[in-house]
């Protein structure tokens, strides 16, 4: 049996008043969302109880030291910070280098269109292999990320239909939604705009226009992975076995970004007016173009292999 | 630590751990500083919850929070003694 305590004001804290509410809510809204499912109940009886029997200096005091327990609670998360957490946000880490990965593919697919490059990489054999090297790591990148990334859709389909949490497969539904969405604007606006001039205001209007829808869907897409990596349950029998497409997926980004220099060095070697000419993304300079794409594929590269090395060392680390 | 201490003598819910642990040795314990440290115990399997009552929830000490509690008090206990011994010795040479 738990021993009764009234508060200190000598009044039964189960019909104590409650003063505040609204400032309990808010102060409990500072916690992890995870926190609060777990102790926010307890808590805000706890907090209005020594609100209710405080003085309004105590009660500052008493504020003060909640707020600044949230983020205690926000640094150190209860059951935050095991083993499969960590690989979860490596995952998560790696779904957004995944979503850039593909910007700066889909990119330099785009600059690399126009017959001039398609003559080029005939041509000349470093064009043409440094192409085929980039394009074949980069399908293989793509069978590790659906290797990785079905497991756990299937995963969240069943806990979402046994469980009944719509929220799980509405945000399963937002990548496919977020990419056909952005396919159907595309083959209607090529549709309507059946010749265009690559170089004209119009054009570029256009192809900025569908970048930008382009990188909203994507940023649609890394919002909804993260988020379903945060709330769907994952067992460590489906989390320990990412690690190995994650490691696929780092050698081929490294793959593909090696590709990337090498094409651009051997397209300037090959062919100086080609490298300077204005065929880079929405008609500008080509340089710039392969220098931004280059700089994009390192640095998801890096991101990539420094999360997959970081879950990678967490299998490694005795369970705690 | 004080919250182990105030377990130990039975299961309490956090209004009536800070009312203890005040009343035994007059430190008030915040909201926050008590749940962080019902956080972290329990995550050490050194407390764990009860059943809620209302919107309150209980907590129990472990096994292995009285064991912690007990090694945890000796070693002040024997801190306490050496330095109290030390000041008597030096009352005695002075």
């Amino acid at each position: 049996m738990t021993p009764h305590y009234p508060d200190v004001a000598g009044r039964d804290p189960d019909t104590a008043d409650r003063p505040d509410s609204r400032c309990v809510r808010a102060v409990l809204s500072l916690y992890p969302r995870r926190w609060r499912e777990r102790y926010g109940e307890e808590f805000a009886a706890l907090l209005t109880d020594m609100t209710a029997a405080s003085p309004w200096r105590a009660w500052a005091g008493l504020i003060v030291d909640a707020a600044a327990g949230a983020l205690d609670a926000r640094l150190n998360p209860p059951g935050g910070s095991s083993m499969h957490d960590r690989i979860r946000r490596s995952l998560a880490v790696v779904a957004c280098a995944v979503v850039a990965f593909i910007i700066a593919g889909a990119g330099f697919q785009k600059m690399t269109e126009y017959p001039d490059f398609r003559a080029a990489a005939d041509q000349h054999a470093a064009i043409g292999a440094s192409f085929d090297i980039l394009r074949a790591a980069a399908i293989v990148a793509g069978v590790a990320v659906l290797a990785g990334a079905l497991p756990l859709a299937w995963s969240v389909i069943r806990q979402a239909v046994t469980a009944r949490q719509a929220d799980l497969i509405r945000l399963l539904i937002v990548p496919p939604v977020a990419v056909a969405a952005w396919l159907a604007i595309v083959v209607v606006i090529t549709k309507v705009d059946r010749h265009p001039q690559v170089h004209s205001a119009a054009n570029v209007a256009t192809v900025a226009a569908i970048a930008l829808l382009g990188a909203a869907a994507a940023a649609a897409c890394a919002w909804a992975a993260v988020t379903l990596l945060r709330r769907a349950d994952f067992t460590p029998r489906l989390l320990r076995p990412q690690v190995v497409p994650m490691a696929v997926l780092s050698v081929c980004m490294a793959v593909v970004t090696g590709a990337d220099i090498s094409w651009g060095l051997a397209v300037r070697a090959a062919d100086g007016a080609l490298f300077h000419s204005d065929n880079g993304l929405l008609a500008t300079s080509l340089p710039p173009s392969w220098a931004g794409g280059v700089v994009v594929l390192a640095a998801v590269t890096v991101v990539t292999a420094a999360a997959t090395a970081r879950a990678a060392r967490e299998l490694h680390t005795p369970a705690q | 630590m004080l919250v182990l201490a105030s377990l130990a003598d039975g299961p309490k819910h956090g209004y009536a751990i800070t009312q203890d642990v005040a009343v035994q040795v007059d430190v008030r314990l915040g909201p926050g500083t008590l749940y962080g440290a019902i956080g972290r115990l329990e995550e050490r399997g050194l407390i764990e919850a009860m059943p809620a009552q209302q919107r309150r929830r209980p907590y129990r000490i472990t096994a292995a929070g009285a064991q912690e509690l007990a090694q945890a008090a000796a070693r002040m206990r024997d801190v306490a003694e050496f330095g109290l011994s030390r000041l008597a010795a030096a009352r005695t040479t002075a």
